[in-house]
């Protein structure tokens, strides 16, 4: 069986889905929220390097590299608004993250 | 007339010295006291030197010294003798100098208010002397007698009101002078706010004549009228000559000068006490009684009377204006002596007769006679400001009573001020006797007056008739609560041994009075207070008889000489002389036959009055009431602005503040609490917001670029 353009995609919208739904159906864990962030950040790399193997074009996986890197800073810097978070409160449960309530 | 410099000096230095009042911590009461009673005593005595000195000068020929005759001759020549002092208002047509205008009418109006407000300075070194704020109270007298002094010298109007309300300003001042006290308070706030019902009047009354005449001063606009010269009153294409100019008011065609004469009518009724407005005039009595002699009794309340003797020529070429002066000073007249039959305070019976005799004055001018109503203001101003500071004696060898149910035999006790109040009631009462020159001061003023009005109600002058039934009646009451304050006060038993009631007590502690060395029994006063008293007796006694010639006699035409001004069928002070014998002798009669009831009635009968006063008949409770005046203005206007400025207020509240300020605020704080509701807090929410936006913006770029082709 050959590879298409249309498997990767799917595979992408996949895990984009996986990740939103991700977001909104977690109720308890900020980690998981991080992670689905993640895993959508990953769906677009993937349709990137997908669309730029496709068209020759290397211009798409550069940009995936920069993604990842964002990526990377990103849970760096959430993680480590988290631990600070949870030194102060006591607790990262979602449903008490709400300091921001108008 | 005297120099400019001695007039400069009458006028403005009672202003200036007042002055010294707001520094009487650094030098103390007394240099104030002795300040401004020098100051207004040697204004007084060349008040009165400048009012012989005049007269005499009209007497002419018997050598009375040049500079007099040259003065007469100025005034008639002129008018007036004006010295300008200052510009003050320059706009247009529009200008009032600060000015010093100086008529016949003048001379007597300072003669008058110097010469009482002096006297009532130095009895007010024996009325005051307990009291610690006398510094204050000598300076509010100054005050008040340079407003009085300017209000009188004005050659424009707006002179004219700045001393009309500097003379409510220290009246105020002075009725609520015992501030401590809850009644003087209320009474001070009562006569402000109705003479400003009046003084709304005067004002309208005084832009009225700038609009028709384009001027605020006395001299064009005052001969515009005599002249009948054409005028054009604003915004009208029309010129007309000036007793016959018609401006619109409330949407209604009127006569010029009838308007202007009845709104500065009102200005007067309401300075005057006149029916209606009359009702603060009594509560003013709560005032220190000094202050009753000089601004209740002898000088403020006469600028309404002297206003319209000012506005002859206005009020000679109008019909009802003056047809209004007539009837409401008539009723007044009769009014108030009812209502004095029925009071019990010394002060108050003394305050109707005020009223009364203001009455007296208002309906002469309002049928023509101006000089005997002029006349009757001056003479009033002596057997007035007599009987109160008479009364203010009683009052003060009573120890703060007032009540005279609880005084009598008093003659023995203080026999001066019994022969002074005598004088008092027998000036006030008119006696004297028809065709001779026996009599005292208010039998020749109040006789001119009766007489004139008879002799106009014979010529068909408006309310003529009316007004001289009512002043006989008036006088038949005047001489009956006269002799009945005499007799309750000084005769029969005497007063109960303790007089000393709460009402004495709070009076007395108020003043800081030690009792302990009066012993409570009623003493005479002090030389200082009784020296006034003879002052003002004599002036009670000789001025009618002194004067008559000049104010309304043979001599009068050359003394007011362009002062007032009668129209050219105006001759009822001539027709007073043709009136029939009857009417002559009409007021003596009554005046008998009140004393007569009176001395029945309270001298040998002494319980008769008391008995009528218990069993309380309909018309006693009428006039002890004071025919209900202040129940009706209750009911009708205080609850009625209350209701009404309830209603507005809450309107504001509600319906402006409600839609406006607070509508908007409030809308405001709904719409942010239900906005803010959205910042839940939690993360996923905002999460999904994000996403959805960047769907919703990926889908329009989507669209936007062409969609699925």
């Amino acid at each position: 069986m050959d590879l298409g353009l249309s498997h990767y995609l799917a595979v992408s919208a996949a895990l984009f889905t996986i990740g939103v739904v991700g977001i909104f159906v977690n109720r308890k864990n900020i980690i998981v929220i991080l992670m689905a962030i993640e895993l959508i950040l990953l769906s677009v790399n993937l349709n990137l390097i997908a669309f730029s193997v496709f068209n020759g074009d290397i211009t798409g996986q550069i940009f995936a590299m920069l993604v990842l890197t964002v990526a990377a800073a990103e849970a760096a810097v959430g993680l480590a608004i988290l631990v600070v978070y949870f030194r102060n409160r006591g607790d990262i449960a979602v449903e008490n993250v709400d300091q921001m309530k108008g | 007339m005297l120099p400019d410099i001695f007039i400069l000096f009458i006028v403005l230095a009672p202003g200036l010295v007042a002055l010294t009042g707001l520094f009487h911590r650094q030098i103390g009461d007394k240099p104030v006291m002795f300040l401004t009673t020098g100051v207004v005593l040697t204004a007084g005595a060349l008040s009165l030197f400048q009012l012989f000195a005049y007269a005499a000068g009209i007497g002419g020929a018997d050598g009375h010294g040049e500079a007099a005759g040259h003065a007469v001759e100025a005034v008639a020549a002129h008018g007036a003798h004006v010295i300008t002092l200052l510009p003050w208002i320059d706009v247009g047509a529009f200008q009032a100098n600060w000015a010093i205008r100086v008529d016949a009418l003048s001379i007597v109006m300072m003669a008058v208010i110097t010469g009482v407000s002096g006297l009532v300075h130095l009895y007010s070194w024996g009325y005051m002397s307990e009291d610690p704020h006398r510094s204050r109270f000598f300076a509010y007298l100054s005050l008040f007698t340079f407003a009085m002094l300017s209000l009188v010298v004005a050659d424009n109007f707006i002179q004219l009101f700045f001393g009309w309300e500097g003379v409510g300003l220290a009246s105020y001042l002075l009725i609520g002078f015992w501030y401590t006290k809850k009644a003087p308070n209320d009474a001070s706030i009562k006569a402000f706010v109705t003479n400003r019902v009046g003084d709304f009047g005067l004002a309208i009354g005084i832009m009225a004549v700038f609009f028709v005449f384009g001027s605020v001063e006395f001299e064009p606009v005052l001969s515009a009228i005599r002249e009948n010269a054409v005028v054009t009153p604003m915004a009208f294409a029309e010129a007309a000559p000036a007793q016959e100019a018609v401006i619109e008011f409330l949407g209604q065609r009127v006569y010029a000068l009838e308007l202007i004469g009845v709104l500065l009518f009102i200005g007067a009724m309401g300075k005057s006490a006149q029916f209606f407005l009359h009702v603060w005039l009594p509560d003013a009595m709560e005032g220190p009684t000094p202050v009753s002699a000089l601004i209740h009794a002898a000088t403020m309340v006469t600028a309404g009377v002297y206003l319209v003797c000012l506005m002859s020529p206005l009020y000679e070429h109008t019909l009802y204006a003056a047809g209004m002066v007539t009837i409401v000073g008539a009723v007044t007249a009769l009014y108030a002596a009812t209502v004095g039959m029925a009071q019990n305070d010394i002060k108050r019976v003394i305050a109707y007769s005020t009223c009364s005799q203001l009455g007296y004055m208002f309906f002469a001018a309002g049928i023509g006679a101006y000089e005997a109503a002029m006349f009757h203001l001056f003479t009033h101003a002596f057997f007035k400001a007599l009987l109160f500071l008479g009364a203010g004696s009683v009052i003060h060898g009573m120890h703060h009573e007032q009540d005279m149910r609880k005084m009598g035999g008093l003659a023995k006790f203080m026999p001066l001020t019994y022969a002074a109040m005598l004088i008092g009631t027998i000036a006030i009462i008119g006696l004297g006797i028809p065709h001779t020159l026996i009599g005292f001061s208010g039998f020749f003023s109040k006789d001119a007056i009766l007489e004139s009005a008879f002799a106009a109600g014979e010529h068909h002058v408006m309310f003529g008739q009316v007004a001289f039934w009512f002043g006989i009646v008036a006088a038949l009451l005047t001489s009956f609560y006269s002799w009945r304050l005499i007799y309750m006060t000084f005769h029969g038993p005497q007063a109960s041994a303790e007089p000393h009631d709460d009402h004495a007590h709070a009076a007395a502690d108020d003043h800081g009075h030690t009792h302990d060395d009066h012993a409570h029994v009623p003493h005479e006063s002090p030389a200082i207070m009784l020296v006034p008293l003879a002052l003002l007796s004599l002036g009670a006694v000789f001025a009618g008889f002194y004067f008559h010639d000049w104010f309304v006699g043979g001599k009068e035409s050359a003394f007011w000489g362009g002062a007032i001004y009668s129209a050219a069928e105006n001759h009822v002070l001539h027709d007073r002389h043709n009136v029939p014998e009857w009417v002559l002798w009409a007021p003596l009669a009554v005046t008998l036959a009140g004393f007569v009831i009176a001395t029945l009635t309270y001298f040998f009968n002494r319980g008769f009055g008391k008995r009528i006063a218990d069993s309380g008949g309909p018309l006693y409770s009428l006039f002890s009431n004071k025919w209900y005046f202040d129940e009706l203005y209750n009911a009708t206007l205080i609850k009625g602005s209350a209701i009404l400025g309830n209603l507005f207020w809450k309107a504001d509240k509600k319906v402006i503040d409600g839609v406006g300020p607070d509508g908007v605020s409030s809308l405001t704080r709904w719409g942010a609490r239900r906005i803010s509701a959205m910042h839940t807090g939690y993360l996923y929410h905002y999460a999904f917001v994000i996403i959805g936006a960047a769907l919703v913006f990926g889908a329009v770029m989507w669209l936007r670029a062409g969609g699925v082709n």
